[in-house]
């Protein structure tokens, strides 16, 4: 049983791992500086929760755990914030999204 | 009862401190007091809280709607690993814009931060009636256009 539980928080945490490298070349692969935050964004949703939850499984039921999860519901708070405070500032600073398809209001506005 | 609400928010956070410290000496205890005043008072500095009431349904309806969430960012990472991966041709960059005229200052800001959480797309401006997002693929803008996320967050904090 031990040996299952080790074995799933493992390949948990790989596979987060996984996601964090795809992150970098991500950013390192895309064309302009709005997709390339698309890319890295990889790296501060799946791949971190991945970790985390392989980590607290590995820990089990301690205040590990919860401490754990407390730094998981930070980071998927504040992470977006961070990002939305780096596009913006892009955007204000009048840097224009390469190559993009603007489309109307929605939702069902009009329709 | 103007000071209350600081009051509750030190206790709160030296809870926290007290639960994450785990050390109980006289000087790290009186560290972490200064520490809770210093972080409540920089916050109030910074802005008022919110006058909106805080509906106890939040406790239970915000989870359920992370869940949701969870399980979206794990299609939209999949989505997007794809992407990064595979060749130019397939992206098709779109910015659109979500309306969210009749969103509260908190829906507003979990829908933001939802949709830039959920790679593929990203909430690059804010204002109290529109939300701008750039998405990565005509396809994710389209999903967004719809307007599945904007509905599942007014349904956690309807106005």
């Amino acid at each position: 049983m031990n040996g299952i539980l080790e074995l799933v928080a493992g390949l948990l945490v790989i596979s987060g791992s996984l996601f964090v490298l795809a992150g970098g070349i991500g950013a390192l692969r895309m064309p302009d500086f709005y997709t390339r935050i698309h890319g890295a964004s990889l790296t501060d949703s799946l791949g971190p929760v991945l970790v985390l939850g392989g980590l607290m499984i590995y820990a089990g039921l301690s205040l590990i755990t919860v401490k754990l999860a407390a730094v998981m519901l930070f980071l998927l708070v504040t992470s977006p914030t961070a990002t939305y405070a780096l596009a913006n500032a892009a955007l204000l600073a009048g840097l224009k999204p390469e190559g993009v398809e603007r489309m109307p209001t929605g939702p069902e506005e009009g329709a | 009862m103007r000071l209350m609400r600081p009051l509750l928010a030190v206790i709160a956070l030296f809870a926290v401190w007290l639960l994450w410290g785990g050390l109980y000496k006289t000087p790290v205890l009186q560290l972490g007091i200064v520490s809770c005043v210093l972080v409540v008072w920089l916050t109030y500095r910074m802005a008022l809280p919110d006058q909106q009431e805080h509906r106890l349904a939040l406790l239970y309806r915000v989870p359920l709607y992370w869940l949701w969430l969870l399980w979206e960012m794990v299609v939209t990472n999949v989505q997007v690993l794809r992407l990064v991966l595979g060749p130019r041709s397939a992206l098709s960059p779109t910015i659109v814009e979500v309306d969210a005229s009749a969103s509260s200052k908190f829906a507003l800001t979990l829908l933001g931060n939802s949709i830039t959480l959920t790679p593929g797309t990203l909430t690059i401006n804010i204002d109290d009636t529109r939300l701008t997002a750039h998405c990565l693929t005509r396809a994710a803008a389209e999903d967004l256009r719809g307007g599945g996320m904007a509905r599942r967050v007014a349904a956690v904090d309807p106005d």
